[in-house]
């Protein structure tokens, strides 16, 4: 099938069901008020749009989503290879990380609410804790199950312990990370969502927010699409970055 | 002057609970500049006596004793690290070498040309072919010039025709490095073929069998002249005499 043709069938389907959507509800006040309408949900997103502030909600939220990913998978990836390098460490800290990473991001929200202020740092904060932990994970395996063959072919020419550490125990958490990337998007984009949802001046997790307590529910569609729309968005770019990091990894490691 | 000097070499690995011993008291010495295969049967413990030379394991009595400088051993698999391009894994052993990041590209790039891999450099592992991984894992091997080369199964997954040409390649390295080369194998042709002597090993505990010097009779070494010299198939069926016990089932 040629691409542009997966195109239209993917789209189709959305279509038909915004036009059933749209004409089951649109001759009904209360039905409107109840499910929102594709056609107010467009308006909205036009109008928001030029008069610029969806576009600073979704700033605000991207940078958010993307500045706690940033953040933690870099912390994930350094803490991942200081459990490699003392198992000590990491046998203490297990049960710990366990709890931590099982508590919902939800509860513990609003504590860093108030360490961090309602502004975007906070949010960033919460995005990065929620993408720690798989990050962490996926490093620490992947530190920790380098096959035998690499590093006994490291020892093949005389690397010493901290070439070996460079060339391939590091690279290879970073790659099982980066493999991880796709899912881990999603975890900073619901983190900063929640933190804009519990208390923000901006965001498009703000905007849901209000337009849920006015009952606008085709609002909060509006906000929802563009949500999904940067989902997808932040996805793809992630999914293209895998390649190239690679070429960073081999490059300065 | 013996290069590699294997006295009373004992090893034995502990397996599902049961004992295997590998050599019971081996002594074995490899010239300078010679190229000798082991041939043997299946889990000999042809692969064991490599990792002992290059000291990836250590015996359990008895001394391995090496008069060079460098050792530079192909391992079987040809492990190739994924997040990097051929390219890249062929650089590695120059890189570890060196202590330094700077581009060997255009070193690596007449090996890949010679080795029938141009225009590989950059591809991944994932995406390239078993041959093309056991090439890249021979020139990472030989870009750092070791002067002993241990060289484990390095042809079997190659097609005729690059094999040949590898195996030119091999044949002129040894050449310009006055290398010491310890070939395992199992193609028997490709022992004649390239080395000066043939060492049989028994089962274990691994014994030397019998051991031949090949001389064909060339005036230089070549995959191809030597598999058409008079002598070939004489050789050949005397080692196949010492081999053939294998076929029995």
């Amino acid at each position: 099938m040629t691409k542009n043709r997966l195109l239209i069938l993917q789209i189709l389907p959305l279509i038909v069901f915004l036009l059933i959507w749209e004409f089951s509800v649109r001759y009904d006040k209360e039905l409107i008020f109840f499910f929102g309408m594709p056609s107010k949900i467009f308006s909205y997103l036009i109008s928001k749009t030029c008069d610029g502030s969806l576009l600073l909600d979704i700033l605000y939220t991207s940078v958010e989503a993307i500045g706690g990913f940033i953040l933690g998978n870099l912390l994930g990836i350094i803490l991942g290879l200081s459990f490699w390098y003392s198992k000590t460490a990491a046998d203490i800290a297990r049960p710990y990380i366990i709890a931590l990473s099982a508590a919902p991001v939800f509860a513990l929200a609003p504590i860093f609410i108030i360490w961090f202020g309602t502004g975007i740092l906070s949010k960033i904060m919460i995005a990065t804790f929620s993408t720690v932990f798989l990050a962490l994970f996926q490093a620490y395996t992947g530190a920790t199950q380098v096959p035998r063959e690499y590093t006994e072919l490291m020892q093949t020419f005389r690397a010493n312990k901290n070439q070996i550490f460079r060339k391939v125990i590091t690279p290879s958490a970073i790659v099982w990370v980066i493999s991880a990337f796709k899912m881990n998007v999603g975890m900073a984009l619901l983190g900063a969502f929640i933190g804009e949802f519990i208390s923000s001046e901006r965001g498009l997790g703000h905007l849901i927010m209000v337009a849920s307590g006015l009952f606008d529910i085709s609002l909060v569609f509006a906000g929802i699409t563009c949500l999904m729309i940067i989902a997808l968005i932040l996805t793809t770019l992630v999914s293209h970055l895998e390649v190239p990091l690679k070429h960073m990894v081999a490059r300065y490691l | 002057m013996n290069v590699i000097s294997l006295s009373g070499l004992t090893m034995s690995y502990t397996r599902a609970e049961s004992k295997t011993t590998v050599f019971d008291g081996l002594d074995l010495d490899f010239e300078k500049g010679s190229l000798t295969t082991l041939l043997g049967p299946s889990a000999c413990g042809k692969t064991t006596l490599l990792r002992l030379i290059a000291r990836l394991d250590e015996p359990i009595s008895g001394k391995v004793i090496i008069h060079g400088e460098s050792v530079g051993y192909a391992i079987q698999q040809a492990p190739m690290l994924p997040w990097r391009t051929l390219g890249e894994n062929a650089g590695i052993g120059l890189e570890i070498q060196n202590n330094s990041k700077e581009s060997f590209r255009s070193v690596i790039a007449d090996y890949f040309d010679a080795f029938g891999l141009a225009n590989c450099q950059d591809i991944f592992p994932d995406a390239a072919s078993g041959g093309m991984k056991q090439r890249v894992a021979l020139i990472r091997t030989l870009v750092v010039k070791p002067s002993i080369l241990l060289l484990d199964e390095p042809f079997s997954n190659l097609d005729f025709d690059i094999k040949l040409k590898v195996q030119r390649q091999l044949i002129e390295f040894q050449k310009n490095n006055n290398a010491t080369i310890i070939l395992v194998t199992h193609d028997i042709e490709d022992a004649i073929a390239l080395s000066n002597r043939v060492i049989i090993f028994s089962e274990k505990p691994t014994l030397i069998k019998r051991e031949f010097n090949i001389d064909l009779g060339l005036k230089q070494r070549h995959p191809v002249e030597a598999r058409v010299s008079l002598n070939f198939r004489q050789y050949f069926q005397n080692i196949w005499d010492e081999l053939k016990y294998l076929d029995k089932n």
